[in-house]
Parts: C-alpha cells; sequence; structure tokens
C-alpha cells in the first residue's frame, strides 16, 4: 500500500520536529551554560580561605596573589557567560523564530499554490477549454484532488466533442434541406418553362409564350443569383471600415427609393454623427426596413426615428404590422430562421454579425398584431 | 569580501535578536568627532571611545589577563595604496596592589590607576601621529576592535567584542590640510 501524508498530518508532523528540535535544543543551550556556571563558582570557595590568610610571608603573598586572580576570573568568567547566554538564546529563538516563519511560508505555498493552479483551470473551463491538465504531484489530497479534476476536464472534453460533432451534424443536415429546398423553388418554374416551350416549339403559340417563359426563367435565374449571394454575404468575414457620417442624411438616402411606393417617415435629430462601417450601416438598415415592408399592411406607416441620449444614437425602426410572438423574438437573430413565405432566414443574422462588428447593439420590441419595433443603439461621434 | 558581508550580516542578526528578544545592554561603543591637527611636522589625529567600557568590563579588567583594546588606522590618499596600521590600548589588573597598570601602544606611554573611570578615560583617547605621505585631502578611518580571551585553563575562548554587541565602532573622516599649515 502507498502510504502518503494529508496536509494536516504533514504540518502537524513538521510543527512538532520543528518545535520540539527547538526545545530540545534551547534546553541543551542551557543546561550546558548552567553547568558551566555551576563549574566557575566552585572557585569562589577560595575567598573563604583567602579571608584567613595574613600576609607576612613571601609563600602568603603568593596564595593571596593566586587566591585573588582565580576569583577575579570567576567573577569575569560568570559575568561572561551570563552575557553570552542572554545573546545566544536571543539569536537562536530569532534564528528558529524566522526559520518557522520560512517553513511555514513553504508549507503555505505548498498547499495555496495547487488551489491557485485550480482555480485557474477552473476558470478556463468556464471559457469553454476543456482542454486542461493539472501535473498529478503535490500532498496526498491535492494529489487527489488534481486526479478528480483532470478525470472531469477530461469528461467534459469528450462530451463537447461529442456535442459539437452533433451541432456539427444538425446544422449541416438543416443548411442542406434549406439549400436544397430554396434551389428547388425556382427550378420548378424553369423546369415547367422549359418543357412548355418544348411542347409548343413547333406551334403556332410558342412566339406568344416565348416571352413570357423567357422572362420567367430569367426571373428564377436572378432568385438564384440573389439566394447564393444572400449565403456569401452571409459567410463572408468583413472587418468594418468605420468613417463617420450622419445617420440622418444616410438613412435619407437609403429610403429614396422606398418612398414612391411606401409611406416611410424619418424623423428625429438631424445633426449627430455616428463611427460606423457604411456600407454595414447601409445593409442592417435595408434589411429591417424590407423586414418592416414585409409584414406591414399597404398604405401603413414605417416610422424611422434618430434620438441622441447620453451619449449614444438610437435609430428606432417601427412597422405596425403582425408583430412577433416571445417565443420567436429569441429566434429572430438565428441563420435560416424565418415566417416569411420567401425568405431563407439570414437577413436579421447578418444584421446581427453586421451590429456585432460595428459594436453597437440591437434591440427587439414586439406585440402581436400591433408592430414591432428594431432600436439600434451605436456610440455618438463626438469631434 | 565576503567576510566582511558575513560578519556585517551576523551582527545584524545579533542587533536585532538582542532588541527583540534580550534585555542584555551591553556596551554601544562609537568614537567622538575625529579631529587632526600639526604637530612638530606630523599629523595627529584625535579621537575617544564613547560609551565603550561602562558595562560588565570592570570585571574583565580585574580578572588578571591582560585586556588589549585594537584599533586599525587606514589612510587613503586619492590614487595610492592606502596606508594602515594596528596599535593597542593595554589593560592589565594587580589584584593585590588594587591598581590597572595601562600600555598606550601609539605614543608609546605606560600609566598606572587605582580609578576604573580614570581608567577609563585613559583607554578610550586616541592620538594617533602620522607621519608618512600627505597630502590636501586625506580619507581616515579609525576602527576598533576587541579579542578574544581565555579566562581560565580550559582554553575555552571568551570573545570580548561580545560587549560591544558584536559591533566594530568605526569613524571615518575626510580630512583637509592647509599647504601653509605643514
Amino acid at each position: 500500500m502507498n502510504f502518503r501524508p494529508g496536509i494536516r498530518a504533514s504540518v502537524i508532523v513538521l510543527f512538532l520536529c520543528l518545535y520540539l528540535t527547538s526545545l530540545i535544543v534551547i534546553n541543551a543551550f542551557f543546561v550546558n551554560k548552567q553547568n558551566i556556571t555551576k563549574d566557575s563558582f566552585k572557585n569562589l570557595e577560595f575567598d573563604q580561605q583567602f579571608s584567613a590568610l595574613n600576609f607576612q610571608t613571601e609563600t602568603d603573598t603568593t596564595k593571596a596573589m593566586k587566591l585573588l586572580t582565580d576569583f577575579n576570573e570567576t567573577v569575569a568568567r560568570t559575568k561572561m557567560i551570563q552575557n553570552e547566554a542572554q545573546i545566544y538564546s536571543a539569536v537562536v529563538l530569532f534564528i528558529l523564530m524566522i526559520a518557522s516563519i520560512f517553513i511555514f511560508i513553504i508549507i503555505f505555498y505548498k498547499i495555496t499554490r495547487p488551489l491557485k493552479e485550480l482555480q485557474l483551470a477552473t476558470a478556463k473551463i468556464k471559457e469553454g477549454d476543456f482542454s486542461v491538465h493539472l501535473p498529478e504531484n503535490g500532498i496526498k489530497e491535492i494529489k487527489e484532488l488534481k486526479q478528480s479534476f483532470n478525470s472531469m476536464s477530461m469528461e467534459l472534453d469528450n462530451i463537447q466533442s461529442k456535442l459539437l460533432n452533433a451541432e456539427k451534424e444538425m446544422i449541416w443536415k438543416e443548411f442542406s434541406r434549406i439549400l436544397a429546398h430554396e434551389i428547388k423553388n425556382p427550378l420548378t418554374p424553369i423546369q415547367l418553362s422549359i418543357q412548355r416551350l418544348e411542347e409548343k416549339y413547333e406551334t403556332k403559340k410558342f412566339k406568344e409564350i416565348f416571352p413570357e417563359s423567357v422572362q420567367i426563367i430569367n426571373q428564377e435565374i436572378n432568385n438564384l443569383h440573389n439566394l447564393a449571394k444572400s449565403f456569401s454575404n452571409f459567410a463572408k468575414k468583413t472587418e468594418p471600415e468605420f468613417s463617420v457620417f450622419n445617420p440622418f442624411s444616410s438613412i435619407e438616402e437609403i429610403i429614396k427609393p422606398y418612398l414612391h411606393k411606401y409611406k416611410i417617415v424619418l424623423s428625429g435629430n438631424k445633426d449627430c454623427k455616428i463611427k460606423f462601417d457604411p456600407v454595414h450601416f447601409y445593409q442592417i438598415i435595408t434589411n429591417i426596413l424590407q423586414n418592416a415592408i414585409d409584414v406591414s399592411p399597404p398604405d401603413e406607416i414605417i416610422k424611422i426615428e434618430i434620438e441622441q441620449k447620453a451619449g449614444k444614437i438610437i435609430i428606432k425602426i417601427t412597422d405596425n404590422g403582425i408583430g412577433i410572438s416571445e417565443e420567436n423574438l429569441k429566434k429572430i437573430f438565428e441563420p435560416y430562421f424565418s415566417k416569411k413565405k420567401k425568405g431563407i432566414g439570414l437577413g436579421l443574422a447578418l444584421v446581427m454579425k453586421l451590429i456585432d462588428l460595428n459594436l453597437a447593439e440591437i434591440n427587439v420590441i414586439s406585440e402581436l398584431k400591433k408592430g414591432t419595433t428594431f432600436e439600434i443603439k451605436c456610440k455618438s461621434f463626438e469631434s | 569580501m565576503f567576510q566582511s558581508l558575513l560578519s556585517k550580516v551576523v551582527s545584524g542578526v545579533i542587533s536585532l535578536s538582542m532588541m527583540l528578544l534580550s534585555s542584555y545592554e551591553g556596551n554601544n561603543a562609537a568614537f567622538s568627532e575625529l579631529v587632526s591637527l600639526i604637530f612638530q611636522k606630523n599629523i595627529v589625529f584625535k579621537t575617544q571611545l564613547v560609551e565603550a567600557f561602562e558595562n560588565d568590563f570592570e570585571s574583565v579588567f580585574k580578572s588578571g589577563k591582560q585586556i588589549d583594546i585594537f584599533f586599525d588606522v587606514h589612510i587613503r590618499i586619492q590614487g595610492r595604496e592606502p596606508f594602515t596600521e594596528t596599535f593597542k590600548h593595554s589593560v592589565l589588573f594587580d589584584p593585590l596592589k588594587q591598581y590597572y597598570s595601562v600600555y598606550i601602544q601609539e605614543t608609546d606611554e605606560e600609566s598606572k590607576t587605582d580609578n576604573i573611570v580614570d581608567l577609563r578615560n585613559l583607554i578610550s583617547k586616541v592620538e594617533y601621529s602620522y607621519s608618512g605621505r600627505r597630502s590636501a585631502e586625506m580619507i581616515v578611518s579609525i576602527t576598533s576592535y576587541l579579542p578574544k580571551i581565555q579566562l581560565d585553563d580550559s582554553g575555552k575562548n571568551y570573545d570580548l567584542m561580545m560587549l560591544w554587541n558584536f559591533k566594530k565602532p568605526k569613524i571615518k573622516k575626510t580630512v583637509l590640510i592647509k599647504e601653509n599649515e605643514f
């Protein structure tokens, strides 16, 4: 059995080792000093003999001299030993204090560093990076925690790749279905027109039906062309080319061709300026406007208002159409979502993509049978 | 250089330990201001050790052992090798007659005193007469230290620097001498 001590056991063992060693060392030091002091004080007995002497002979004087020297030496030694004991015990205690703090910091680091690693790894997982793998080292509990974390991240990685594959397959299926449907729609009238032309080729009616059939074929080829363009536009990854312009004047230009057929009212701040890609701006406004036209009853007014509020320009496009249900409101910016008869559901998805590229925001407020308002918020440009 | 750094670290650790964990005072030995004067074409540097022999020294002096106080003099003249000399002040106690014999090496003077205050004054004063190369600008430094002594026959050495908290008092001064003073 492979035994690995846990955090608490390690800390307790280290603590006991350190402090017991410290106590033993300090105790041994003081015992040693006490013994030396005891030995030194033995010499003090000479002091009593000294008092009994009279200094009449040279021998007595020599003895007295010896006794006094010994006595004074002992006093000096005792003082020095006392001083040594005071100084060295302070130094030893200080070094032990520093060492224990140092060891504590190391242990603390050993415990907290893997926790920090785990925290960072969890943050990576949160960001969607499941490939994160922690080195399986450290003390028992930390090692086990890392092992669990690694198996969890591996499991999540597997699940994510399975989900991605499933999602990819689903997207391709959906895309193929939409594409097939959208291509089939114009192909049928083209096929019918060609069949009709073949049938009537050598008859008198041929001349009558020829222009109409050619027009249908041309129309449907145009539709196919537009379909290809829509897909291409959506797939294109274009970086915005920012320029500063007046949104009121720009919208005024955009709605000009519509004005002879539809009632579009533009109002609001005429002097504000925004920093936006003009081509993207055109695509966003035309897409939303086209949707508003498609859902509005004839002769119904479509309102476009421009406001400046708290450093932002708000462009509101409001129609009085059928409105969007709460459920559908969540999906309108998803690709291939459309409730229109003629639509592939890429218009608003493209709008959302362009809004993001230009660092703007879009909100939709809608009420069934009353209408919908698209609200575009972008930063006002102050010269 | 490494030795000097090590001694500084050791001294720092001891000072910090004493400050935090010990009630031992020792002696905060230091030099008074270094004064220079011209005497008989020599430059005499005068200074004095202060607060050097107040605590615990009396019993050490009375141990009967010869106690030496060493002084290192360094004189640096720009662009030249520094001049270095070491001299000492010695104290020897006679236990029977109860007086201290003092020898001041730099002046080659011997004296006797039975008073500890006089003794402190005698051994603290430094009067070093310099007769070597001279210059208008000289950097003079004097460092003092104490030796290790044996107080019995056990062979154990007692470091007297302990009484100075392991700090060597040092004084350094740039001395400017006018040409007409020579």
